[in-house]
C-alpha cells in the first residue's frame, strides 16, 4: 500500500501530543508505514470558522502542497478531516486543494474502511463512553466505525452516551465568544457522561475532548478524557 | 417597517442562556413525537423531492408568480404586490377603508409579524385581534412570539392564567382547558363582528392560483371564512408549481414541525363565494435580497415548520427573542442578516457551533450550516468596529501557521506567556470566561514535532 | 415603477446568477413529478380499521353503518344521545339524507343566516374522500355558510361511504381536494383530521380550541359494520 501521511493538527501538536504519539504507536503495531511531513501546521479550520476565507484558502493551499503525493492522509481529528474533505470544497475555486483535502481520513474511518480493520489488538479494561463530535458524526459519518473499534477492544465495556447526538458546545471560537452557552452545553454533556458511570470518555475529536475534559477536571471529576487513539494504542 | 434590529441587545441576549424551562421541555416533546411520525413515510425521499420542487419553483419564480396572479384573478380574487412591509400594511389598510372595515381577525402568519400588522392596524383605528391561541396570549401580554409554531411556549400555564385574570377580568385558573375555553368564547364574538380576516399562506399553487393554509385550531378557517373579506399575505417564496406538488409538502410539514402526521385542518381556499371578496398580497420585504445572492437562495426553500428551532441547542437556551428579528433559531440566523443587513445582524451566524443538527432535521434539506458559514465570511469581510480586533487576531493566527518558522516562534511566545496569563489578576473577558469553567490546556513540554524529530 | 414590476424585475435580475447546484441535482427544467403516499393493496376491511385507529389517535370517532338506508337512524341516535339539538347540514344529498331523521335539523340554503350557523351545536358534512393513513376526511364547501360548518359548532359529523375510503394521499383520494381548484370553483376544500386542537399552553393538548371538540365520521357500507 502506498505510504500514508499522518496529519497532526496544530492544537494536538501543541497541547496534546500524546494523541499523535498514540497514533504512531498504533500504526507500528499494525505494521502500517506512515510518514510525517514536518512542514505541516494547520488545516485552516479556525480561519474557516471565523469567516476568514482568504487565510483559510491560503492554509488549504499550503496543506495540499505539504501533503502532495500522498494517496491517503490520516488524522486523529475528525473536525480537521471534515474541514479538508468537505469545507475545502466550499471554498476551492479551482485551486484544487480540495482534491488533496478529499484524501484526508479521520482515524476511525481509515482503520475500518481503508485498512479493513476493526480489531486492532488493543486491551483496555475500563468502562468507556463515546462522545460523537458533530463534524465526525454529520459531515463524515464516522460514528459507527469508531464505536465498532471500541467494541472490539478486549475487556472494554462500552456504554452509549445518552443524547449522543447533542453538541458538546465547544465549536472553536464559540466557546470563547459565547462562554455561558458553551458551558451550559458542556454541562449537559458532562452530566450525560457521568450518568453512564463510565471511567473514561473518548472521542475521535480532540477539540471536543479538551473542552469536556477541561470541564471534568475543573469539577474534579474522576472521569478521564482519552482520545480514541490512546485507547486503541493500549495493548 | 420591520422593527429596528437592535444589535447591542442581540449581542447581550445571545450571551445569556435564560430561556424559560417550559420552552426547553416543550421543544423536547416535539422532537420525540416527530421522529416517531417520520418513520411511517419514506422521509429521506420526501425531503429530497421537496428540495427539488422548491429549487425549481425558486428558479422559475417570476413566471410562477405571474401565473399565480392570473389564476387567482380568474377565480374572482384580486392580487396586490408589496415591495416592503410598509407597502403591504398600506394595502391592508386601503382594503379595510374600501370595504368600510373597522375590525379585523387574524390567523397565524409569521409574515404578518414581520409587518407588525396588528399594531399598524390599531394605529389606523382598526381593531385587530389575533385568533391563534398562542398569538392571542402573546398579544394580550404585549409580547412578541418566541417560536415560529408555538408563539407562547415561553409562558407557563400559571403565567397565562395570571395574564387572563389581569387583562380579561376572569377568575384565575391555570387549567389549559379552562383557559382555552375563555379564549374561545372571547374570540367567537370577534369573528362575528369582523369585517375582514387576514391569514398567511403556507403554500400558493401557481397552477390554480389557490392558497393552502394548515393549522390545528380552526381559527385560520374561521378568520378566512367568517368575515366577508379575506386577505391572504404571501411571501414571494411560498409558491409551489402544481397541485401535484402539494402532497409532498403536506407529508413533511406537520411531521417536521410538531410530529403530527397532518395538522387538523388543511385548507384549500378556492376563490371568494358570491357576495365575498378575496385578496392576495404578494410580499417581497427582503426576500429578493436572499434571492439575489446565489449562496443564500436556498434559505428561501424554508416552509416555516420550526424543526430547526426545536433541535438547536442554542435556540433552546436563548429562546426566540434573542435573535433580534421575527425569526429565531438557525433559519433566523440564516435569513435575518441578508434581510436587515450584514452590518447589523452579522453576529447571528456566529452564535452557533455549526453542529449540523438543523440540517439533519430540515424537511426541505436546506444546508443551514453552509448558509451560516457563508454569512460568517460576508461578516468577516466587512468588519465592524467591534470586530477589527478579532479580524486582526485571526489574520495573525493564520500568519503563524504559514511557515514552520512562524509556527515555532508563536509556540515559544505562547509557552513564555502561559504562566503569566494564569497569574494575571485581570484577564480579558473571553480568557476569564474560558478559564473560569475549565482547567486551561497548557502547551506540552515537548510537542509532537519535537518528539518526532528527536526520535528519527 | 409599480411594486409588481419592481418585484418581477428584481427577481429576473437575481436569477441571472444561477444557484450552485448540489451534487446529484435533479433536472431543473421540469418540475419533478410528485407522487402521493404509497398505497399497497389493502382490502376495504383493513383500510376501514386503519382509518378508525388513525382517527382515534387524533381524538376522533368512527362509526360503521351497514348501509346508506340505516345512516339517518344511526346519526340521529348519536345526536340524541349527546343531547345535541341544533343541527345544521350541508345541502348535498348525502348530508341532508343523513340529517333526515333529526328533529329541527337545518339544511343550508339561501335563507341560512349567520345566527343559524353560530347557534348550531352540531354540523353534518359530506366526506368526499377518506384517507386511512391519517384518519382524514375531505370536505368541499362552495357557499359561505357551508364553509363555516366544519369550524363553528362543537360537534362535527362527517358522513361517507366505504367506496370513498383510500389508503392515503393518492391522486384519486385528492381528486375532491384538487378538482374544484382546477374547475375554478369557489369556496373551500378542506382536509379534516380530527377535532380542533391546540397545544399552545405548555404543549398540553386541548380539544375544541375554536371549533369542534368532537369529530365523528360515519362510514356506510363498511364490512362487519
Amino acid at each position: 500500500m502506498a505510504p500514508t501521511a499522518l496529519f497532526v493538527p496544530c492544537f494536538v501538536d501543541a497541547f496534546w501530543p500524546g494523541v499523535g504519539k498514540a497514533v504512531v504507536k498504533l500504526f507500528e503495531r499494525l505494521g502500517v508505514r506512515i510518514d510525517y511531513p514536518m512542514q505541516q501546521t494547520c488545516c485552516g479550520q479556525p480561519s474557516f470558522n471565523a469567516g476568514d476565507w482568504a487565510s483559510a484558502r491560503a492554509l488549504g493551499k499550503r496543506f495540499s502542497a505539504v501533503f502532495a503525493g500522498y494517496e491517503r492522509i490520516v488524522t486523529p481529528s475528525a473536525s480537521c478531516a471534515a474541514t479538508c474533505r468537505v469545507f475545502y470544497g466550499y471554498m476551492d475555486s479551482g485551486d484544487h486543494y480540495a482534491l488533496v483535502g478529499s484524501r484526508v481520513r479521520d482515524l476511525a474511518s481509515f482503520l475500518v474502511q481503508d485498512l479493513g480493520v476493526v480489531d486492532v489488538g488493543a486491551r483496555f479494561p475500563r468502562r468507556v463512553t463515546y462522545l460523537d463530535g458533530c463534524h465526525g458524526r454529520r459531515e463524515l459519518g464516522c460514528t459507527s466505525a469508531a464505536i465498532a473499534l471500541l467494541r472490539a477492544v478486549r475487556e472494554l465495556e462500552y456504554v452509549e452516551l445518552p443524547k449522543i447526538e447533542e453538541c458538546c458546545g465547544f465549536g472553536g471560537a464559540f466557546s470563547v465568544k459565547y462562554p455561558a452557552l458553551s458551558a451550559s452545553m458542556g454541562d449537559a454533556k458532562c452530566a450525560a457522561a457521568l450518568a453512564t458511570g463510565a471511567d473514561v470518555i473518548t472521542s475521535g475529536d480532540p477539540s471536543c475532548l479538551l473542552h469536556i475534559g477541561g470541564m471534568l477536571r475543573h469539577d474534579a471529576s474522576p472521569m478521564r478524557a482519552m482520545h480514541l487513539a490512546e485507547i486503541l494504542a493500549c495493548a | 417597517m420591520m422593527r429596528a434590529f437592535d444589535r447591542q441587545k442581540v449581542a447581550r441576549d445571545l450571551r445569556r442562556p435564560h430561556a424559560s424551562p417550559s420552552l426547553a421541555e416543550g421543544v423536547q416533546r416535539s422532537l420525540e413525537h416527530k421522529h416517531a411520525a417520520q418513520r411511517q413515510v419514506d422521509w429521506q425521499a420526501l425531503r429530497r423531492r421537496a428540495h427539488a420542487i422548491k429549487a425549481y419553483a425558486i428558479a422559475n419564480l417570476g413566471e410562477l408568480l405571474v401565473r399565480f396572479e392570473n389564476e387567482f384573478a380568474a377565480r374572482g380574487g384580486t392580487v396586490l404586490w408589496a415591495r416592503t412591509g410598509q407597502e403591504a400594511v398600506e394595502h391592508v389598510v386601503a382594503i379595510c377603508r374600501k370595504h368600510a372595515v373597522t375590525s379585523v381577525v387574524k390567523g397565524k402568519s409569521m409574515l404578518s409579524e414581520e409587518l407588525d400588522l396588528c399594531a399598524h392596524l390599531q394605529a389606523a383605528g382598526i381593531e385587530a385581534v389575533e385568533t391563534d391561541l398562542g398569538e392571542f396570549i402573546v398579544q394580550l401580554a404585549g409580547q412578541r412570539p418566541s417560536h415560529i409554531v408555538a408563539p407562547a411556549l415561553h409562558l407557563s400555564r400559571a403565567d397565562v392564567g395570571e395574564l387572563f385574570h389581569d387583562e380579561l377580568g376572569v377568575p384565575f385558573t391555570d387549567d389549559p382547558k379552562g383557559l382555552s375555553a375563555i379564549a374561545r368564547e372571547r374570540l367567537r364574538t370577534r369573528y362575528l363582528a369582523a369585517g375582514l380576516g387576514v391569514t398567511g399562506a403556507n403554500f400558493g399553487i401557481a397552477e390554480t392560483g389557490t392558497i393552502v393554509v394548515v393549522e390545528n385550531e380552526g381559527n385560520g378557517g374561521m378568520s378566512a371564512g367568517t368575515p366577508p373579506v379575506h386577505v391572504a399575505l404571501m411571501g414571494i417564496e411560498k409558491l409551489i408549481p402544481r397541485l401535484e406538488d402539494l402532497p409532498v409538502f403536506l407529508q413533511l410539514l406537520a411531521r417536521a414541525g410538531t410530529g403530527q402526521k397532518l395538522t387538523t385542518y388543511t385548507h384549500h381556499f378556492l376563490g371568494p363565494e358570491p357576495g365575498k371578496a378575496a385578496y392576495c398580497i404578494i410580499v417581497d420585504a427582503g426576500r429578493t435580497a436572499l434571492l439575489a445572492d446565489p449562496k443564500t437562495r436556498e434559505s428561501l426553500y424554508c416552509i416555516r415548520c420550526g424543526a430547526c428551532l426545536n433541535v438547536c441547542p442554542i435556540y433552546r437556551r436563548v429562546g426566540g427573542w434573542a435573535y433580534g428579528g421575527v425569526y429565531g433559531g438557525p433559519i433566523g440566523a440564516a435569513i435575518t442578516p441578508p434581510m436587515v443587513g450584514i452590518g447589523a445582524a452579522g453576529e447571528l451566524p456566529f452564535a452557533s457551533t455549526l453542529c449540523g443538527a438543523c440540517r439533519e432535521e430540515c424537511p426541505v434539506d436546506i444546508d443551514l450550516p453552509q448558509q451560516l458559514v457563508y454569512l460568517r465570511r460576508r461578516a468577516f469581510e466587512r468588519p465592524r468596529s467591534g470586530r477589527i480586533i478579532e479580524s486582526r487576531a485571526m489574520r495573525a493566527f493564520a500568519k503563524s501557521m504559514m511557515t514552520l518558522g512562524a509556527y515555532r516562534r508563536a509556540l515559544s511566545i505562547a509557552r513564555a506567556l502561559a504562566p503569566i496569563a494564569e497569574r494575571l489578576p485581570w484577564k480579558p473577558a473571553w480568557l476569564g470566561a474560558w478559564m473560569g469553567r475549565r482547567s486551561a490546556p497548557r502547551i506540552a513540554p515537548q510537542t509532537f514535532k519535537e518528539w518526532w524529530r528527536q526520535r528519527a | 415603477m409599480n411594486a409588481r414590476d419592481a418585484i418581477l424585475a428584481a427577481i429576473a435580475d437575481a436569477l441571472r446568477s444561477p444557484a450552485p447546484t448540489r451534487g446529484g441535482a435533479s433536472d431543473e427544467s421540469a418540475s419533478p413529478a410528485a407522487e402521493g403516499a404509497e398505497s399497497g393493496p389493502a382490502g376495504a376491511a383493513e383500510l376501514a380499521s386503519r382509518f378508525r385507529d388513525e382517527l382515534a389517535l387524533v381524538d376522533g370517532e368512527t362509526h360503521f353503518v351497514e348501509s346508506a338506508e340505516r345512516l339517518p337512524r344511526a346519526v340521529a341516535d348519536v345526536v340524541r344521545r349527546l343531547g345535541l339539538s341544533a343541527v345544521i347540514a350541508q345541502s348535498s344529498a348525502r348530508a341532508s339524507h343523513a340529517a333526515s331523521l333529526i328533529d329541527g335539523a337545518r339544511i343550508v340554503d339561501s335563507a341560512t343566516t349567520m345566527r343559524d350557523v353560530d347557534s348550531a351545536d352540531c354540523s353534518i358534512l359530506e366526506g368526499r374522500a377518506l384517507l386511512a393513513d391519517t384518519g382524514s376526511a375531505i370536505v368541499v364547501a362552495s357557499t359561505w355558510a357551508e364553509r363555516l360548518l366544519p369550524y363553528f359548532p362543537r360537534m362535527c359529523i362527517v358522513v361517507a361511504d366505504i367506496s370513498d375510503l383510500h389508503s392515503g394521499m393518492t391522486r384519486d383520494a385528492l381528486s375532491p381536494f384538487f378538482g374544484p381548484a382546477r374547475d375554478r370553483e369557489r369556496g373551500e376544500a378542506v382536509i379534516i383530521t380530527g377535532p380542533s386542537r391546540t397545544a399552545d399552553i405548555e404543549k398540553i393538548i386541548v380539544l375544541g380550541a375554536h371549533g369542534p371538540q368532537n369529530l365523528v365520521v360515519f362510514i356506510t357500507g363498511a364490512p362487519g359494520g
